[in-house]
């Protein structure tokens, strides 16, 4: 089977928060209450009840402003930072495309919370585990696109085989660069190890909140016990020996030359 | 100000682990350095580490959303999870205190088997191991999370928790030391005195470098020092839990220290220790 994404083309999406409601309504997900942020985003941001919210971004530049709509949930890294931290493998890939929690192993330590670069792990601290967008398995495994897919209108959201997408996406960029949209990109192709969620933005990631390059887990992880092996070997060892012998060689000043003080 | 992921019970763990894993990792190299004629100091030590450390165990088990199923780290296989490690080794490192912490009993109880002392010489070593462990793979979970760049824009987060854990179990054993009066010979309360002196102004050392570094690479340093917990930073760790216990150290003159000083620096040390670890967890997440 060739490898599945999803292509979100922001451009076309009109913010009718369809495929909130369609995830809320397929994983069962209950309502929660919000104050108003001064924005029609609602909910303001992802939690472990809401694994998809569309963002309301307001940009301006050249004197103009431009209402961006980004629909965002997990991007389903392939390389993901919060399954290689993972302490019990709860928070596992499936067919190298989807990642998902694994609700009846996870212990809810968090630590996936803390290493996802885009903050969509969330916990759950009614149930005790963490809780997140699934890519609807259990749609895909069975035929069916996501719910969010099925539900989008306009076609914003587009599921299929990565590299369809990604060449489709690009001609996309190609024709927004055309129709006055200078900036236009597709975010994902590379990004740890490349998402399956694209996105075809308007303007640079940076103003969607997006990190442009993040760290590769495996790559820094080398890096991190290393300084925290050199660490471990020179603070306990040279300064506490240095002392100690200090003090030895102190008393043993003391004991060989009789009637001296007593240090 | 955004969601607190890993909050107080973290804080306080980290803080008691380290006290634990500091005093033994001192007690021991006093002992290793000095021809083991330092067994008393050890089992000081022992006391000391053996309840910190299953209090640490229990503060950090209890804090996960589901406390019973902390087993299932112990049935999987996780080596690219630096968390997965710190559990294998606080899993082991307690059999090990197990073991050391049975030595005692029979010590208390008077059953001392002949073999009982070869057992201990090396339980000990392994001990000092396992305990530079704990003190050292903290700061690696913290620096692989990569959103998080008061954790990660650095080199420097395990260097920094290895040296205030050692600072702080060593002022928590010299309290202890010269409230039991087991100090024999003197000059070890001494040294560890020295020792803390010497690890403030390693900590300073390295807290200066790791605010340059982080500044560097674009880190959240003005949260630190003019942000919500410049106060914290400030007030509590530098001029609290650093430079006063440095300077009342270094003031008043070693032979015939006035009791309150013995006992205010290295309290104040402890002190320094706990808002450290608070303003890194909290820092990091805000």
């Amino acid at each position: 089977m060739a490898r599945k994404a999803m292509l979100v083309d922001t451009s076309i999406c009109m913010g009718c928060k369809g495929c909130q409601a369609a995830c809320k309504e397929w994983n069962d997900l209950p309502a929660v209450l919000t104050r108003n942020t001064g924005s029609y985003q609602n909910p303001p941001d992802l939690s472990a009840k809401t694994w998809m919210t569309v963002k309301f971004i307001e940009y301006e530049a050249d004197n103009r402003l431009q209402w961006l709509f980004f629909p965002m949930h997990c991007m389903h890294c392939t390389e993901a930072p919060c399954v290689f931290v993972c302490p019990t493998g709860a928070m596992h890939q499936v067919e190298g495309s989807f990642v998902v929690v694994n609700t009846d192993w996870c212990i809810g330590c968090r630590y996936c919370v803390q290493a996802c670069p885009y903050d969509v792990a969330r916990f759950d601290s009614d149930l005790g585990w963490v809780r997140k967008c699934t890519f609807c398995i259990d749609r895909v495994e069975n035929g069916l696109p996501p719910a969010c897919v099925k539900t989008c209108p306009v076609g914003a959201i587009q599921f299929g085989d990565r590299d369809l997408l990604i060449a489709r996406a690009r001609a996309r960029v190609e024709e927004l660069k055309r129709l006055g949209h200078p900036n236009a990109n597709l975010y994902g192709e590379t990004q740890l190890g490349g998402l399956n969620v694209l996105y075809i933005l308007l303007q640079p990631p940076a103003v969607y909140d997006l990190p442009e390059q993040p760290k590769l887990p495996s790559r820094s992880i080398a890096l991190n016990w290393l300084s925290g092996a050199i660490a471990a070997v020179v603070l306990p060892t040279f300064p506490l020996w240095w002392i100690i012998k200090r003090r030895m060689d102190a008393e043993a000043e003391t004991s060989s030359s009789k009637g001296g003080k007593p240090v | 100000m955004r969601e607190i992921v890993w909050g107080w019970p973290i804080v306080l763990y980290l803080w008691v682990a380290g006290i634990a894993g500091g005093a033994y990792l001192a007690a021991v190299t006093v002992n290793v350095l000095d021809g083991n004629r330092h067994l008393t100091l050890v089992r000081v030590a022992t006391y000391l580490t053996i309840p910190l450390f299953v209090l640490g165990v229990l503060i950090l088990t209890f804090d996960l959303g589901r406390p019973e199923r902390v087993w299932h780290m112990f049935v999987s296989f996780r080596p690219t999870s630096p968390m997965w490690f710190g559990t294998y080794f606080l899993l082991i490192g307690s059999v090990v205190g197990a073991g050391l912490a049975v030595r005692e009993l029979g010590r208390l109880i008077g059953i001392e088997p002949p073999w009982a002392n070869k057992v201990e010489f090396w339980a000990i070593r392994l001990g000092w191991l396992f305990a530079l462990i704990v003190v050292a793979y903290i700061g690696v979970v913290f620096a692989q999370a990569d959103r998080r760049l008061l954790w990660s824009g650095t080199l420097l987060l395990p260097a920094l928790f290895i040296a205030s854990s050692l600072s702080t179990g060593i002022a928590l054993l010299a309290v202890i030391l010269r409230l039991t009066k087991v100090d024999e010979p003197q000059w070890v309360t001494r040294a560890l005195h020295d020792a803390d002196v010497l690890f403030i102004i390693i900590e300073l050392g390295l807290l200066a470098t790791f605010l340059a570094w982080l500044a560097a690479s674009g880190g959240p340093v003005k949260s630190l020092l003019t942000g919500t917990l410049s106060i914290w930073f400030w007030v509590g760790l530098v001029l609290v839990g650093l430079l006063v216990p440095l300077l009342l150290e270094l003031l008043v003159p070693a032979p015939h220290p006035s009791r309150w000083v013995v006992f205010v620096a290295p309290i104040l040390v402890l002190a320094g220790g706990l808002v450290f670890r608070y303003v890194v967890v909290f820092g990091g997440q805000m």
